[in-house]
């Protein structure tokens, strides 16, 4: 599906049985504007219904350097879209980060237990400025400067909102012209005084 | 079409110019070529009446051509040159002959498809962001800005009417669909009869014939064809 298809769509969803004149006849430039929101609403959406979660998932090949930390994420390409910028951080712990031995490595959520002594059987991650950073298994950390990194390359499995229609896939369009419209006539109410 | 020559026959005939004594000599000067020696009256010279037959012509057209929905638009129709986002209004078409009246199809110069007018705010606010927030989106958009077009792609068309006074040529066929020709020849008498006393009730008839014929013209396309109710279901 096109920007053209959906805002088409969109646009007839949103004015159907509205009678004359139809004021979504008008809105493209709305529906437009709103076109990203719908498309990151969605993908969340996607993100978190495990039936669905796989339609939005591609894998990123990230490089570690000599600290064990990744590049930026937002500029890591996805392996399905080609595309930086997409990755859903808080679907990195729903997927899985794989790091060049084949070992998957255990989310740690707080960069303060990252820093601590953790059980040496498990390889771990964790997010930290935009960034992925690591944890060898079988060595033992008493301080932060025990801390090794895993063998990079890293291979992560995660949520991703796409930047371009086209790349969402066609058993979720509907869905994103269902979430356009939504957006797009959702009303914000200012706080009752 | 009908010529220049045989309107002036016939408004030459309404203000009584035309020279003979009896039926004969009269049918033969009427279809003749205007000359002093078949027309005789020096309240009406001859250039005079040719003016008028064209300042007659001009109105019909400047009608044509300020009425929106008019079929006639199309034999004085030409196009601008490609225009770009922010170009000045052209003043004549391609073929270098003023615009008149108001433009027409606004389309995309390299595909025909036509652009939609829109608000001028949703044409700037897309150009502005084209490659960030509208990154992919294609609208076919333009607004009117003074005496510039705005508009979302990278060059369109103008169409519009043309037209320039042309010269007298008695021979030469007169630019105007025929049904035009009898409205024409009292559009002439108009801008000649009213110098004279005598011919008020000529004047008066012809203008109201006259008037009739433009009001008509800029009347064209104001109603619909058909309304809601006369639509076919859409499964016939």
């Amino acid at each position: 599906m096109t920007i053209a298809e959906l805002i088409e769509r969109s646009k007839r969803l949103a004015g159907a049985g509205t009678g004359s004149p139809d004021a979504w006849a008008r809105a493209e430039i709305d529906l437009a504007a709103c076109v990203l929101i719908a498309i990151h609403e969605l993908s969340t959406e996607v993100m978190r219904d495990p039936e669905r979660r796989a339609w939005l998932q591609q894998k990123y090949t990230v490089a570690l350097d000599a600290a064990g930390e990744s590049v930026d994420l937002l500029t890591a390409n996805g392996s399905v879209t080609g595309q930086a910028g997409e990755i859903i951080l808080e679907g990195i712990h729903l997927g899985a980060v794989i790091d060049a031995d084949g070992n998957t490595l255990q989310y740690i959520p707080y960069y303060a237990d990252f820093l601590r002594p953790q059980p040496a059987a498990f390889a771990y991650y964790c997010l930290k400025d935009r960034k992925v950073i690591t944890r060898a298994m079988n060595a033992a950390v008493n301080t932060p400067s025990d801390i090794q990194s895993v063998t990079g390359p890293l291979t992560i499995t995660c949520s991703f909102a796409p930047k371009n229609v086209s790349d969402i896939p066609l058993n979720l369009e509907d869905d994103l012209v269902s979430k356009l419209v939504t957006v797009v006539t959702r009303k914000i109410e200012a706080p009752k005084q | 079409m009908f010529t220049y020559g045989k309107v002036e026959s016939q408004v030459s005939n309404l203000l009584g110019l035309i020279v003979g004594a009896d039926m004969s000599t009269v049918g033969t000067a009427y279809s003749a070529t205007a000359s002093t020696s078949n027309r005789q009256n020096p309240d009406f010279p001859l250039p005079a009446i040719q003016d008028a037959i064209i300042d007659a012509v001009t109105e019909i057209v400047r009608a044509i051509a300020e009425t929106p929905r008019h079929p006639e638009r199309v034999d004085f129709r030409d196009i601008s040159g490609a225009l770009s986002n922010r170009a000045t209004l052209p003043q004549n078409g391609q073929g270098g002959t003023p615009f008149i009246g108001i433009f027409g199809r606004v389309y995309d110069s390299s595909n025909n498809k036509s652009l939609l007018p829109a608000p001028l705010d949703d044409v700037r606010n897309f150009n502005e962001f084209a490659a960030t927030i509208y990154s992919g989106f294609t609208p076919y958009w333009y607004a009117w800005n003074g005496a510039a077009i705005e508009h979302t792609r990278a060059a369109i068309f103008l169409e519009g009417c043309v037209w320039a006074r042309p010269a007298y040529v008695a021979g030469n066929q007169v630019p105007l669909r025929d049904y035009h020709e009898r409205a024409l020849v009292h559009g002439a008498v108009v801008h000649l009869a009213l110098r004279e006393g005598a011919y008020q009730a000529l004047f008066g008839g012809s203008k109201a014939i006259w008037d009739e014929h433009l009001a008509m013209i800029r009347a064209i396309g104001n109603a619909e064809l058909t309304t809601d109710a006369m639509g076919a279901p859409s499964t016939t």
